[in-house]
């Protein structure tokens, strides 16, 4: 028995086993460490995350790219617009050329980041300027004092008449005498009357009265203001889809108009030159604008209006 | 050794030498196993805590990236919404694909214009949560690496891909 126990006590006293334990303690120690390390080098990858820059740049290059794209079309559109020698069909012509050559250098200089950015033009509508740019009285070609400026006209903008006061009818329109600017539609009709006091609006969605105290009287139809102020009855938008434009009692008001309207100018009542004369032109051109990285794909659609000089 | 052993035993009787090393032992065992497991356990537990926190952490930045994202395509949304057709935006951003070393998986809750992204890891399970404002309404859910974040006509999808 004493030799059983001294054999195996041998076997456990033996020195060069002692530190086993002690061993695999730190090997598993160390493997445990090295856990750790693993954990807080992704943390550091987290914070290395969360400070990478954004190649997108939260999509501003694309709102800018869009930005340029709005500008330069309506500038190409202005220039043409301007060129009152080019037939209205030359014009769309230019437009579109001009838009395609800018695409292709667009597109050359995003190429080296391997961003496709293009410009497509989808349609270029035409439409007419009518102008009365002198001061004389609001009649036709013909001195007609009821008449009408332009048919089919489904949008107008920039729509600015600038009035002698004088010229106007007294404050009382009961003998329809007072000059009027109607919109006629097929259903509804939007009528404008002005007199030396006040603009009358008669709507089918809106109506009311803005006062007038300065001389001339300057209106703008389509920005709603009367004398620079704000005139909530002029909300043009409540008026009919689509409308024929009229003047009525036009020869009580003498002043200087001009109107852009997607429509047909009555040439018949309307000079090629002299006031009131029509200009044909871009009214506007409908874009598509494609932009594409390797992380994003945009495309969207883009109708740019105006255009024509703002003179 | 047989020097040393004799020279540190040598008072005693030679009967109680085994016993004397083997108590010795023992105790030098017990003390070595409970220094060792305590340490493991204090190891273990901290490995453990800075796992979660890691998780936590990162999950957070990863909710933060994929909300950076979602404002974005919400901002090309707005820029690209007019008259005409709806815009096609497509966007494609990579995530993780783990969270120190867990898998995880990305949900959208709430109503707009304020959403929820709820960020939740497998093991060990640890949540947190995001809010992201968009216009547009916003539905899906990814589980890390490569997502996609598409505008519908209606609102953003994202999904895996």
């Amino acid at each position: 028995m004493a030799g059983l126990n001294r054999s195996s006590l041998a076997h456990f006293v033996d020195d060069s086993r002692r530190g086993q334990l002690l061993l695999v303690g730190a090997f598993g120690l160390a493997v445990l460490l090295l856990v750790l390390a693993g954990v807080l080098n992704t943390v550091s990858y987290t914070e290395s995350l969360a400070t990478r820059d954004a190649d997108l740049h939260d999509g501003r290059d694309v709102a800018t790219f869009q930005e340029d794209t709005r500008r330069t079309v309506r500038r190409v559109v202005s220039r043409v617009n301007a060129n009152e020698s080019m037939t209205v069909d030359a014009k769309k012509t230019t437009v579109e050329r001009t838009t395609a050559g800018w695409s292709d250098a667009v597109g050359r200089h995003h190429a080296p980041d391997l961003t496709g950015a293009s410009v497509t033009v989808l349609d270029v509508r035409g439409g007419d300027r009518i102008t009365q740019e002198s001061a004389g009285a609001f009649v036709s070609a013909d001195r007609e004092a009821n008449w009408t400026l332009a048919t089919n006209v489904s949008e107008s903008r920039r729509f600015r008449l600038r009035i002698d006061r004088s010229s106007l009818a007294s404050d009382r329109c009961d003998n329809a005498s007072c000059f009027e600017l109607v919109a006629n539609g097929t259903a509804d009709t939007w009528r404008l009357t002005v007199n030396r006091t006040a603009v009358v609006v008669d709507g089918p969605d809106s109506g009311g009265t803005c006062p007038v105290d300065s001389d001339p009287v300057r209106i703008n139809v389509t920005a709603g203001t009367v004398g620079g102020e704000e005139c909530g009855a002029l909300a043009f938008a409540g008026g009919p889809s689509s409308y024929r434009i009229e003047y009525r009692n036009g020869s009580n008001a003498v002043g200087t108009y001009r109107v852009t309207v997607r429509g047909d100018a009555e040439t018949a009542n309307l000079n090629a030159d002299a006031a009131p004369s029509y200009d044909p032109l871009v009214y506007d051109v409908a874009v598509r604008v494609t932009y594409r990285t390797p992380e994003l794909h945009y495309e969207t659609e883009l109708r740019v209006t105006g255009g024509e000089p703002d003179g | 050794m047989g020097d040393r052993r004799s020279g540190v035993s040598s008072p005693r009787p030679s009967a109680e030498r085994g016993a004397t090393t083997a108590l010795r032992y023992a105790l030098l065992l017990v003390i070595v196993a409970t220094m060792v497991s305590g340490l493991f356990v204090g190891v273990g537990e901290l490995v453990e805590n800075q796992q979660e926190r890691a998780i936590a952490t990162q999950l957070e930045t990863v909710g933060n990236r994929l909300a950076a994202d979602l404002g974005t395509a919400n901002h090309l949304v707005e820029t690209g919404s007019g008259p005409g057709a709806a815009p096609t935006v497509e966007l494609r951003t990579r995530l993780p694909d783990t969270v120190a070393g867990s898998e995880y998986r990305v949900r959208v809750t709430g109503s707009g214009p304020r959403y929820t992204l709820a960020l939740r890891s497998f093991d060990p399970v640890v949540e947190t949560t995001v809010v992201v404002r968009s216009s547009a309404g916003i539905d899906g859910s990814v589980s890390g690496g490569r997502v996609r974040i598409e505008y519908d006509g209606t609102g953003l999808v994202m999904r895996d891909g």
